[in-house]
């Protein structure tokens, strides 16, 4: 059979294709389905539900919405992503990136320096932060606070939830300013000009234009790092693994708790189903309501 | 600006991507070598992969790994795994699903047992265990203990065992003029606790509860409690969880007692790390008299190379046996750390035969003595070095008559289920019939309801 | 409120420094100290000989924990593993995503639109939620080459080796793909968006000059999206070495450790932590990330900023 030009090129873009398909179908997609099917399941890792599970219909899902340490990771993680990624890193980052588009000196030094957090990998972050946290009046933090007059503090657990939000901020500042700072500079200087020249006010220019013209960046922003944050889990697991009384467990770590200390695998797949199907509705959101260029 | 582009453009000429090449194939080859080498040198001995974790446990084994290899004619490739508890058993039991676990390891507590040999995981010792000589020294609460409840069939080499009773402040209490006779039933312990308070003003007694002491909630207060009720049983005879019985609610009403009575410190309890302030600073300081606890206590909690040291712990605390419904007071014990033998071991036989090694009396003297607890056969008190065991001679001397409480499969639903229903009791939520319901639809929605007697 | 515009408007460089530059100076030196504490611990820990948990001017320094990391077996052994394991991660990832990023920027199928929604899609699947199904299917996988490896060799070393290799769980070839797959979505968008800003032109004239298709491919195509290619590699592999659910969850065996969890683990035996091994590891680790990000910096906003319509 003869097949023509456009038909094999066609193909061969699809046999192109084919390898990273594949690979995302088998580790992304086909597990994102499979966590329905088993979410249905008593399978476990310990127990006769080991060697053979049984369909166990919604109950899973019942058991999930009756149980307040499902509520409580809910919670966390919402106020995880609110304290960190929509207020923290947020503010930080719009500042650094405003500050840093004024005539300064030593910009590079301050650029890298607050680039610096968001290269270290997620173990080391732990590792630093555990220091900084380090309780008794040695530790780093508890000096600081002493220059203030205050006592030394047990900060991951008198302030745990408080405690991984400042560190995720911490990690996510720069992300946040390098995205700012291309949305600030691509805004056009004329219109300030002119709307200088009409008499407005710094603070109206602020509201009136910087922000407006800013807003795809910012929604830009809010998608990635809500979803990013969303899936955060060495930083969290690293520095608390979900305690001090679940009051850092969030979703992430909710999911492998129940999965790999209690090995109750169709539970937590149940909340694998949930939090997949949150996600997904926040991109849906992100690609129907701001017309996603493809 | 000037250095860092210059330091930029230097990186990029130099670890061009020929070098990354060459730098990765080095790995690569490094790797290589070392995995063949590590393979290549195949001795005609077998091989046995034993996990082994905590540097006190790596340390006893360490000691006794020559000895073992001499006996058995192995090789022994002891594998370091992750320390706390928690991180032990979840690589082990990934491990065991995935089939790369070790050929032995150690089951933590008994109450895992049946979860592990229902999975499948270990192998069925019966036959080796029951024609080893050491397992008539085994006291017959042992012997059950070593039994998968569901089938009866033994799945570990017992090693040692863990005692655990009351520990007071002795010397407190006689200063303050307060009966240190052993209190019979839970009412003259209540009776005791209100007499310390009104005499001494400071907390009478700990049993662990709630979430953040998790297991220990279950295995160091309610077990304690449960174990007080010889009339019950956490089974049925049909080998389902029991739900539905008046211990139940005593045992809940017990914990209400002690904390509307303020004999307990709550407050630490439902802080993180809970243990430490009542077990690590109270107690040591006399802000608490009594505690459970085990054999260890005496010497890694409170004694001299603790961090709270208490002066002279040989007099200043002594032990009361665990008041009980029917007057007769009583020890408690379970199996700890005893050996398991994966079932999917390629070398099973010869796995089994180092199980039945470690359960050896030399062995399991040299792990009990680093960590306070008492050997499981009732033979090891010919050994010479019995007497490095301390105090603890002694509870090993009341094994024989101590009681257990036998969980089945599913043993974790119960003890998460315990830590939530007395957290409801700490924080005065709910009162011991609410605790009850708590832990019976918790365990009914865990294990489902064919598994639970009693659940609606 | 007025710094925004002051900003832009970039007015007010007198030499003296006014109220406002001086509030900027502050808030950007506060910003920084933020950024920067918790690295002082860990970079002098690293050269004190008797590190600990806490920060403290080294009385004197040695480079001693760096040379112990070579001399250790066990640090020399994780960081050979990461190098090996997000190397071959990285380059897996680049090859599939070069395919599959030109293919989807100049195919005109019916598929094009959906598909490029769902990789959008793909790349916000939280990690966290596909550890249950996902250890399920590597069990699965690894059942299958393992009876393979056994059912080819007979020889039991033989087949450790191929075992430890090819293992889906604790081997290196499981772990590698996996985090080839996670790192994907990323990588093909980013290619397919330097494909599309290279014009189909080049290719054709090349075409018409008489070139084969694979002359086309190399001197063509590939110089042009080179740095598409450092740009995808770059952030797979950032992503890739940071990775420390995908270790924790599939590798066990002490041989097969990488720098997160060989860390962390050494980390938890609580009763003998060695700071100066441990800090001077974690140093070695973040460096590569460090230097990947400083050349990725600029990539950043491209791949994300191309994202939106206005």
């Amino acid at each position: 059979m003869q097949l023509t030009y456009e038909r094999r090129k066609q193909l061969t873009y699809r046999f192109m294709m084919t390898p990273a398909l594949l690979l995302m179908f088998i580790f992304i997609v086909f597990p994102a389905f499979y966590a329905f099917s088993l979410s249905l399941t008593n399978e476990a890792l310990l127990g006769f539900a080991a060697k053979e599970s049984s369909f166990v219909g919604l109950s899973n899902f019942e058991r999930l919405f009756a149980d307040p340490l499902f509520w409580n990771s809910l919670k966390v993680t919402l106020l995880f992503v609110i304290g960190s990624a929509v207020i923290g890193q947020f503010l930080l980052g719009f500042l650094s990136a405003v500050l840093l588009l004024r005539p300064i000196r030593f910009k590079a030094m301050f650029n890298a320096m607050i680039c610096l957090p968001n290269a270290v990998p997620e173990m080391v972050v732990g590792f630093l932060w555990i220091s900084m946290y380090a309780s008794g009046e040695y530790g780093t933090l508890n000096r600081i606070v002493a220059w203030f007059g205050v006592d030394p503090q047990q900060w991951l657990y008198s302030f745990p939830l408080m405690a991984i939000i400042i560190v995720n901020t911490w990690r996510g500042v720069a992300f946040a300013m390098i995205l700012l700072t291309s949305g600030l500079s691509s805004i056009p200087k004329d219109i300030y000009e002119a709307a200088r020249v009409d008499g407005a006010s710094d603070r109206q220019i602020f509201w009136r234009i910087t922000i407006p013209m800013l807003m795809p960046t910012i929604f830009l922003y809010m998608f990635v790092s809500t979803v990013t944050t969303f899936a955060i889990f060495g930083l969290v697991y690293t520095l608390s693994r979900g305690g001090p009384a679940n009051s850092t467990e969030i979703l992430g770590i909710y999911i492998y708790n129940q999965s790999f200390t209690a090995f109750q695998l169709g539970y937590g797949a149940s909340v694998a189903v949930v939090s997949l199907v949150v996600s997904m509705l926040i991109g849906v959101f992100y690609v129907r309501m701001f017309k996603v260029e493809v | 600006m000037k250095i860092r582009t210059c330091l930029l453009r230097m990186i990029k000429y130099s670890v061009n991507f020929s070098k990354v090449g060459m730098l990765f194939s080095l790995a690569l080859g490094i790797l290589g070598c070392s995995l063949s080498s590590k393979e290549s040198d195949v001795e005609t001995k077998t091989t046995l992969v034993i996990a082994e974790h905590r540097a006190a446990r790596l340390a006893a084994l360490y000691e006794m790994a020559p000895e073992l290899e001499l006996r058995l004619n192995v090789k022994l490739k002891i594998v370091e795994y992750p320390a706390p508890a928690k991180d032990y058993f979840t690589k082990l039991v990934t491990e065991l699903r995935s089939g790369n676990a070790p050929d032995v390891f150690s089951v933590p507590r008994d109450l895992q047992l049946d979860d592990l040999a229902a999975a499948g995981y270990l192998a069925d010792l019966s036959a080796i265990v029951e024609s080893w000589d050491g397992y008539q020294q085994l006291p017959d609460l042992v012997k059950k203990l070593t039994k998968g409840s569901f089938d009866h069939k033994n799945y570990v080499v017992p090693s040692i065992v863990a005692v655990e009773q009351l520990y007071y402040r002795y010397d407190i209490l006689t200063k303050f003029g307060i009966d240190t006779s052993q209190p019979k039933t839970l009412e003259e312990l209540l009776e005791r606790a209100s007499q310390i308070k009104a005499k001494t003003g400071k907390y009478a007694m700990l049993f662990p509860a709630g979430l953040t002491w998790g297991m220990g909630s279950y295995t160091e207060g309610f077990r304690y409690l449960l174990a007080g009720h010889d009339d019950y049983s956490l089974l049925t005879s049909d080998g389902r969880y029991n739900l539905s019985h008046p211990a139940l609610v005593d045992s809940f009403q017990f914990y209400a007692d002690l904390v509307s009575n303020q004999f307990m410190p709550v407050n630490p309890l439902l802080n993180p790390e809970p243990w430490v302030i009542p077990k690590y600073e109270m107690f040591p300081n006399g802000d608490l008299m009594i505690t459970t606890c085990g054999t260890w206590c005496v010497v890694f909690d409170w004694g001299e190379n603790s961090r709270n040291p208490i002066a002279n712990i040989d007099e200043a605390v002594a032990t009361w046996k665990i008041p009980a419904q029917n007057g007769q007071p009583f020890v408690l014990a379970s199996l700890v750390y005893s050996w398991g033998v994966n079932d999917n071991s390629r070398q099973k036989a010869m796995a089994k035969k180092l199980a039945i090694a470690l359960g050896e009396v030399d062995v399991a003297i040299a792990y009990a003595k680093r960590l306070g607890n008492v050997p499981a056969r009732m033979d090891a008190k010919y050994h010479p070095e019995y007497s490095s065991l301390g105090n603890a001679t002694e509870a090993h001397q009341l094994l024989p008559e101590a009681r257990a409480v036998t969980t089945t499969v599913g043993a974790s639903a119960v003890i998460s289920g315990v830590a939530r229903a007395t957290e409801g009791l700490l924080t005065q939520r709910v009162d011991a019939k609410g605790a009850e319901d708590i832990l019976r639809n918790y365990i009914t929605s865990v294990l489902g309801e064919e598994r639970v007697k009693g659940s609606r | 409120m007025s710094i925004a515009s002051n900003a832009i408007t970039t007015n007010g460089t007198s030499q003296k420094m006014t109220k406002s530059q001086f509030k900027t100076y502050l808030t950007l030196i506060l910003i920084s100290l933020y950024c920067m504490v918790p690295f002082i611990w860990v970079v002098l820990a690293s050269v004190d000989p008797k590190a600990s948990q806490f920060l403290k001017i080294p009385e004197s320094v040695s480079m001693d924990h760096y040379w112990n990391l070579f001399a250790n077996q066990s640090g020399l052994r994780w960081i050979l593993n990461s190098i090996v394991i997000n190397v071959s991660a990285t380059i897996i990832a680049l090859v599939f995503a070069g395919f599959g990023g030109y293919a989807i920027s100049r195919t005109k199928a019916w598929w094009k639109l959906p598909l490029l929604y769902a990789i959008i899609l793909v790349r916000i699947v939280p990690p966290p939620a596909l550890i249950v199904p996902v250890y399920k299917v590597m069990l699965t996988l690894n059942d299958w080459v393992n009876a393979l490896i056994n059912a080819v060799f007979t020889d039991v070393a033989t087949q450790q080796t191929m075992s430890r290799a090819f293992s889906f769980v604790d081997g290196y070839l499981g772990l590698i793909l996996i985090l080839a797959a996670m790192q994907l979505p990323l990588a093909i968008w980013i290619m397919k968006t330097f494909f599309d800003a290279i014009p189909i032109d080049y290719e054709e004239s090349a075409a018409i000059d008489g070139a084969t298709q694979w002359q086309t491919v190399r001197k063509v195509l590939i110089p042009l999206a080179m740095p598409g290619f450092a740009a995808a590699g770059l952030f797979a592999f950032i992503n890739a070495w940071g990775d420390f659910l995908m270790p924790l969850m599939f590798t066990s065996s002490p041989e097969l450790q990488t720098l997160p969890l060989g860390l962390f683990r050494a980390f938890l035996r609580v009763d003998a932590i060695d700071y100066g091994f441990l800090t001077a590891l974690a140093v070695i680790y973040t460096l590569p990330a460090v230097i990947a990000f400083s050349f990725a910096r600029k990539f950043l906003t491209q791949t994300f900023s191309g994202g939106v319509k206005g």
